[in-house]
């Protein structure tokens, strides 16, 4: 955590309520992945053009492998001790493996960073959804709901 | 007459130092802290990774001297998550300083084999002198043919002078500093 300091009264509670959210984004996540396989791909609207195609590809791609790396190295680093994690006292969450200490210290820098990127894309993906409401006056924003 | 004549010539010369290698192969040495918590308890932790090797000359006990390296990133709190914080530049800055040094340069016998051990301590990439109280624990020959020798070395140093960010001024940023050695001779 970048800036919660030892003092913090939060020092102890942030971490385990953002490693409880992770672990259930995990498994929404997981469900929104084996969903890819069966929904149609969505079809960009005749207005769109091709180069704003590719790049909507791209980014879209680019978020599915951000939070994955995010969901994944939070969860391996949270158990990288190779024994389970306790939360709250009681919620358990296992290992798969255990890391050595560079290993951890690279999924973390991967963690931080990934989290950057994806925070600076969303603000962008809103921006770009409100230019295509307000600015071009076109569906997107609608499609997306 | 003559062959014996230099034979104690040679015998009344001064022998080399004895070089001993520290058994790091069989886990007989051991780089070890401890610190306050808060002030409530002590916390103690060590490092994993580490070699070094040292001479003792009975004869010149002075002239005994010592050199190790600490490799930073196996620091080791039992607790995985802490370690982590260590590594990282808040404490230990293990990616820019991956090793913390000590070099002696002047050893102080004192009765017993015991004595002060000086030197340059290198820690975070930041050189200060400092002094380890040694104790002299044991030596002769072990039972698999060698012959060993080993000390307990002691000292104290505060946080703030190797440049240790999270160092907080006062009470809590001193550090007792244990190495244990046992050398195998060369
Ligand atoms: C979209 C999902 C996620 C985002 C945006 C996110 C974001 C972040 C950020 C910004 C930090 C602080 C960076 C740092 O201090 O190095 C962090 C740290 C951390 N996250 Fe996540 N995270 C996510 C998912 C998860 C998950 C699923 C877990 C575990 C199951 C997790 C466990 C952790 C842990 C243990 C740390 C502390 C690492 C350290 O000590 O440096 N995160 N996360």
């Amino acid at each position: 955590m970048v800036e919660l300091d030892y003092g913090s009264p939060w020092y102890q509670t942030l971490p385990e309520w953002h490693i409880v959210i992770g672990m259930v984004l995990i498994l929404v996540w997981s469900v929104m992945l084996f969903r890819l396989f069966f929904i149609r791909k969505a079809v960009f609207p005749d207005s769109i053009k091709r180069s704003e195609r590719i790049l909507a590809s791209l980014v879209k791609l680019l978020f599915y492998v951000l939070v994955s790396t995010l969901l994944i190295t939070g969860y391996l680093i949270t158990t990288a001790s190779g024994q389970s994690t306790e939360l709250f006292g009681w919620l358990k969450i296992p290992a798969v493996s255990r890391f050595s200490a560079s290993q951890i210290d690279t999924m973390g820098w991967l963690h931080q960073y990934a989290s950057y990127v994806l925070m600076v894309l969303v603000i962008i993906h809103v921006l770009g959804a409100l230019k295509h409401h307000f600015i071009d006056r076109d569906e997107t924003l609608k499609r997306m709901t | 007459m003559k062959p014996l004549f230099f034979l104690l010539l040679l015998m009344a010369l001064p022998v080399s130092a004895d070089q001993y290698v520290i058994d790091t192969k069989g886990s007989h040495a051991f780089v070890q802290f401890k610190i306050s918590h808060l002030g409530f308890s002590w916390l103690y932790g060590r490092f994993d990774d580490f070699s070094g090797s040292f001479t003792y000359d009975e004869s010149d006990p002075a002239k005994a001297s010592i050199e190790m390296t600490v490799q930073t990133n196996s620091i080791n709190s039992n607790h995985t998550a802490r370690d982590k914080h260590l590594r990282s530049d808040d404490f230990l800055n293990v990616a820019v300083n991956p090793t913390a040094t000590f070099k002696s340069s002047a050893f102080t016998p004192s009765e017993n084999g015991h004595g002060r051990m000086t030197g340059q301590l290198t820690l975070n990439g930041v050189t200060q002198d400092i002094s380890f109280d040694v104790q002299f624990i044991g030596a002769g020959k072990d039972p698999w043919g060698g012959e060993r020798r080993g000390y307990e070395a002691t000292t104290e140093l505060k946080l703030a002078d190797y440049n240790i960010k999270k160092s907080v001024d006062g009470a809590f940023e001193k550090l007792w500093l244990t190495v244990s050695v046992e050398g195998i001779k060369q």
